[in-house]
């Protein structure tokens, strides 16, 4: 529970000595390989807070719930980086950024309630439409590999959409 | 001559106005539920069908559906052809996410009965009534997030619930 303290500390510390103006709001699905060892079967959303640190740079906090069976029974958290490949995101709002974009990213993430799984992740965003200047930003199918340290092991999870409100 | 072209211009013009104001008929939806029931795997479904508005030229035209719900890969759970009819409960245009939005759009619950007739079994195996309060309407397409289904479950006669997380309409005709 500290390390989850300390690592939001850290991200609020970053946000504020970035001095970010683009703040969004994120909501969208969370879908994990059935087989996996470091979540239970059953269905999740994922909600969160993303903010551009940089003009490609952006830092997100998320926190994944389990929704059925069982709500709130499975509940994750990560924080992590994704930097976008098609070109600058947070350039003011004076100049109009790429409408599409795509994004590569990593962090770590773990189970909020025990920390009796967590580890790092890397994940890919393969197509993302609008941004802060849009107000709306669209990401699609989001790719990710979780390395469960304690477990040691690999879960697939993946987001088939996530809409961000700047 | 500019007599004849002002003809052919108002014929052109005419003739495009059906392909504006035709009303959306039908087209297809999908779902991602999850259940709490005994006949129902705990895992994610996916939910996809062929809808029909019985009366398109209003927003709260009931509609009727015909689709499957599947397990997710790999197919190892109970998966079910569905039977639906449904409602627009209310059409607002000035809700507070319009600024939010790119496109034009209208805020508009809904309600729907489902039957569910098992793969294996070939039976009715459960109705849900499935109240979406978070509904969308973006005239082709149609947005709703985080539904909530009362669920009998026929096959163990017990009441179970669900949670259409997402659900997206595109109609094409």
């Amino acid at each position: 529970m500290r390390r989850i303290v300390a690592l939001i500390t850290l991200f609020l510390l970053t946000v504020t000595l970035f001095g970010s103006s683009s703040v969004g709001v994120s909501i969208g699905l969370f879908d994990v390989w059935p087989k996996s060892v470091s979540f239970d079967q059953g269905t999740f959303v994922q909600s969160g807070v993303v903010v551009g640190i940089a003009p490609s740079w952006e830092l997100e906090a998320v926190v994944m719930s389990e929704v059925t069976p069982n709500p709130f029974q499975q509940l994750f958290g990560s924080i992590g980086t994704s930097f976008a490949l098609m070109g600058p995101v947070y350039k003011g709002l004076d100049e109009v950024p790429p409408y599409a974009n795509a994004y590569v990213g990593a962090g770590i993430m773990g189970n909020i309630r025990d920390l009796s799984a967590w580890g790092p992740f890397v994940k890919i965003t393969p197509l993302s439409v609008g941004g802060p200047q849009f107000k709306v930003r669209e990401r699609t199918l989001t790719l990710a590999l979780f390395y469960n340290i304690p477990s040691n092991s690999l879960t697939f999870y993946w987001n088939l959409f996530n809409l961000d409100f700047f | 001559m500019k007599k004849g072209g002002i003809i052919v211009l108002l014929c052109i013009i005419c003739s495009s106005i059906p392909l504006f104001s035709r009303p959306w008929v039908g087209g297809y939806r999908v779902g991602i539920d999850g259940y709490v029931s005994p006949t129902f795997a705990s895992e994610e479904y996916w939910s996809v069908a062929i809808t029909t508005n019985l009366l398109p030229k209003t927003l709260y035209t009931p509609s009727m559906e015909l689709g499957v719900v599947l397990p997710p890969i790999p197919f190892d759970g109970s998966a079910f052809f569905t039977v639906g009819v449904g409602t627009t409960l209310a059409v607002i245009h000035n809700h507070p996410l319009k600024h939010a939005m790119r496109r034009a759009s209208a805020y508009a619950p809904s309600v729907e009965l489902l039957w569910y007739i098992s793969f294996e079994e070939a039976r009715w195996s459960a109705t849900s009534i499935l109240v979406e309060p978070f509904t969308l309407h973006f005239s082709d397409k149609k947005v709703s997030v985080l539904g909530f289904f009362a669920l009998y479950d026929a096959l163990e006669s017990s009441w179970g619930w669900g949670v259409r997380l997402f659900e997206i309409s595109h109609y094409i005709w």
